[in-house]
């Protein structure tokens, strides 16, 4: 198993990557035959031409636009995910690889479907293997139990594939969850960056404490009553 | 009412502090009698809300202040879920060590 968890023999990366594409071209030949002309086939058969025959002479070329059609589009799809990241690369790491890992997970109902749809989206964006990568409210548009399972899966990939994520959110607890230092921003600059436990137990300001509910805000007078003891008052 | 505690390192006298007390740290009981406690402050139930995993309990301490505390659901069973209802006399307190002071910003 590789970084991303699925297996790394050739054929499997082939497989997967036939399953890929075979809906491509499937629709396009599926179109073609939409508009073919019965009547020329039925004439060569009348006229003792075997079926056979008929269909690779008469039926064939016919469809031999949408099947050169559906061709090229999965080999652009090739080129693009499948060699150039397999041969130039020399990684293994491929879109067909990965899917083909998620193909396997059995999608019982619209939960799995989603986050199936999720991580194919997930492993378009690291096909090319980034250095970094920014995921702006990805999450944002999912319920709460499929945001949690993404979350989990988000972290799974950030350890196995050693890539940086950069998670824009507005989610307190997404943001714990997933990240190992979160970035508190205020009018465009960096308030403070902390592990998340830090964060929490000592933010450095109020609007950082106020940003992640650290609790009830008290402002009021300071005081010195004697080193190093400080009395807020509220007024 | 005041707060008292150690300031942290990076802040210097001239900064205007703040002091976050962390809901989850404070611990409640019933206000019976009277009580001049350090680290302590009393006042009336504003609004008591389960989320789902904790009870947070709003407690208005002085007029314009409401403190929070966020309690468990073993921590209600023991103070009893009707003492901790609107308009309830509550003590909330905590450690000196549980304040924590930040920057105002």
């Amino acid at each position: 198993m590789n970084a991303l968890g699925v297996p790394r023999r050739l054929w499997k990366i082939i497989a997967g990557h036939t399953i890929l594409t075979l809906p491509v071209v499937t629709l396009l030949v599926l179109v073609r035959l939409e508009g073919l002309d019965r009547n020329q086939e039925i004439a060569a058969l009348d006229s003792g031409a075997r079926p056979w025959r008929a269909f690779l002479t008469v039926s064939v070329p016919q469809a031999l636009p949408g099947i050169l059609a559906g061709t090229m589009i999965a080999l652009a799809i090739s080129m693009d995910e499948f060699i150039l990241t397999f041969l130039v690369t020399g990684s293994q790491q491929t879109l067909p690889l990965y899917i083909f890992g998620s193909l396997r997970i059995r999608v019982t109902h619209e939960l799995n479907a989603i986050v199936a749809q999720q991580r194919v989206v997930l492993a378009r964006a690291l096909v090319k293997r980034p250095a970094v990568l920014l995921l702006d409210e990805a999450l944002g548009a999912l319920d709460l139990r499929v945001r949690r399972q993404m979350q989990d899966e988000l972290v799974r990939i950030k350890r196995s594939t050693g890539t940086t994520l950069v998670h824009v959110t507005h989610d307190q607890e997404e943001a714990c969850a997933i990240a190992d230092r979160i970035a508190v921003m205020k009018d465009g600059l960096i308030a403070q960056v902390d592990t998340p436990e830090a964060l929490c137990r000592a933010p450095r300001s109020s609007y950082v404490a106020g940003f992640i509910d650290a609790g009830t805000i008290v402002r009021g007078r300071n005081t010195v009553a004697e080193a190093p003891s400080r009395y807020p008052t509220p007024t | 009412m005041t707060l008292t505690g150690k300031i942290p390192s990076y802040l210097n006298e001239a900064q205007t502090i703040t002091a976050v007390l962390p809901r989850n740290r404070i611990k409640v009981s019933l206000a019976k009698g009277s009580s001049d406690q350090a680290n302590a402050v009393r006042g009336t139930v504003e609004r008591f809300v389960f989320t789902g995993s904790v009870f947070n309990t709003h407690v208005r301490v002085i007029e314009g202040l409401e403190v929070r505390a966020a309690l468990t659901i073993e921590e209600v069973s023991m103070l009893g879920e009707e003492s901790l209802h609107p308009d309830s006399y509550l003590e909330l307190h905590w450690r000196q060590e549980d304040i924590v002071f930040v920057e105002d910003s």
